[in-house]
């Protein structure tokens, strides 16, 4: 269920002051969108909190520069925790790491969260880290494919080939899966 | 040739309807099935349930803040801190000649290199940076008055330490960063 908590401008200006009731406040706005982005991308628990926790260590340390208003919040928080995650995707270690690790996740360690979403969880935990972060940003997020490749530090048209071929791939497995309940590793 | 598909191409032949056209239909409706077939995609992938932090991250996150926020607080003040000291040693010891000329001259990049690291100019007082001017105004009078001896004595030396120590001591004084017209103008006569 997503939350509907609301932050107002005075949440703001006291989490500014380092005010713990209003720090808190707003991470319980927020925690579930940035931990969702995270683990969307990484399919993982551990580089999901990790991306959680430096996302609101750098919103609170960096919030005495947020100068929008209380609405705008949600999105400059959103920004800096898709850059924080697609900096650890860029990364050589995770990009070589996050492969090996979503093969050694099991299928069951899936079955308990997903209800009749199974066969498109499925899909999503077998494409590539690259592929599924440029799906969700972009079908789910709403970031454009200029704001995608220029945080991905590629270009535009990558972003669009990514999110054709993904597509296509989402639209292969899916059909498998409705005559077959194949196993995630079998797509590898 | 069955009798239905003769039906069929009798149809097509009274409707004016020919294959082109038929062709073309098909391939907008496979354009039109994969926009709705994405569109279902994005709806499906936006209904995906979210996921929930354990609570036990805001803690760890508060401490992080906190370390972050001590950190950032102890640093500002030990480079306020190392700044104002250097200033206080150097002005205190100079003096009594207690502090060789090259100390001095390292001392005075250490402060006007310290004065580059200040971010917040508010942090360095003007007070400060007009000390630390002085005492480098000083310190090339000091450096003035015995290269003219010198010269006084022996009319052709050139007292090359001496010249490299004034060198530096400009150099210092253009790191410092608090440079105003008056200034200025004192560097322009040097």
């Amino acid at each position: 269920m997503r939350e509907k908590l609301t932050i107002t401008d005075k949440d703001i200006k006291a989490a500014k002051q380092m005010c713990p009731t209003s720090q808190k406040k707003i991470y319980d706005a927020y925690r579930v969108m940035v931990y969702s982005i995270a683990k969307r991308i990484f399919l993982n628990t551990g580089y999901a909190e990790d991306i959680l926790q430096e996302t609101f260590i750098d919103v609170f340390t960096k919030l005495g520069t947020f100068e929008g208003k209380h609405y705008q919040l949600g999105a400059w928080i959103k920004r800096i925790a898709t850059n924080r995650s697609l900096m650890m995707l860029r990364t050589a270690w995770i990009s070589r790491k996050s492969d090996e690790e979503i093969e050694e996740v099991p299928y069951q360690s899936f079955e308990h969260q997903l209800h009749n979403n199974q066969e498109l969880e499925i899909a999503l935990a077998t494409l590539n880290p690259v592929s599924r972060s440029v799906l969700w940003l972009h079908d789910v997020e709403g970031y454009t494919h200029a704001e995608i490749g220029k945080m991905m530090k590629k270009t535009e048209s990558f972003s669009k080939s990514q999110l054709a071929r993904t597509h296509k791939k989402i639209k292969e497995l899916l059909e498998t899966h409705q005559t077959s309940n194949i196993n995630v590793k079998e797509y590898r | 040739m069955s009798k239905s598909i003769d039906n069929y191409l009798k149809y097509l032949d009274d409707n004016l309807v020919d294959v082109k056209t038929i062709q073309e239909i098909n391939e907008s409706d496979e354009h039109l099935y994969e926009i709705n077939r994405i569109k279902s995609l994005r709806k499906a992938l936006k209904d995906l349930p979210q996921f929930q932090p354990d609570e036990s991250n805001w803690d760890l996150i508060q401490r992080s803040i906190q370390d972050e926020s001590i950190k950032s607080l102890s640093w500002s003040s030990l480079k306020s801190l190392s700044v104002a000291s250097l200033i206080v040693f150097v002005f205190l010891m100079q003096p009594f000649n207690f502090i060789p000329d090259t100390t001095i001259i390292q001392s005075n990049n250490l402060m006007a290199s310290s004065f580059d690291q200040i971010d917040d100019v508010s942090t360095a007082s003007n007070m400060h940076a007009l000390l630390t001017q002085e005492l480098i105004y000083r310190e090339i009078a000091a450096i003035d008055v015995l290269l003219n001896l010198d010269s006084q004595d022996d009319p052709f030396s050139q007292n090359k330490d001496l010249i490299l120590q004034r060198e530096s001591l400009i150099d210092a004084l253009l790191h410092v960063s608090l440079i105003n017209d008056e200034t200025g103008l004192r560097l322009v006569e040097l």
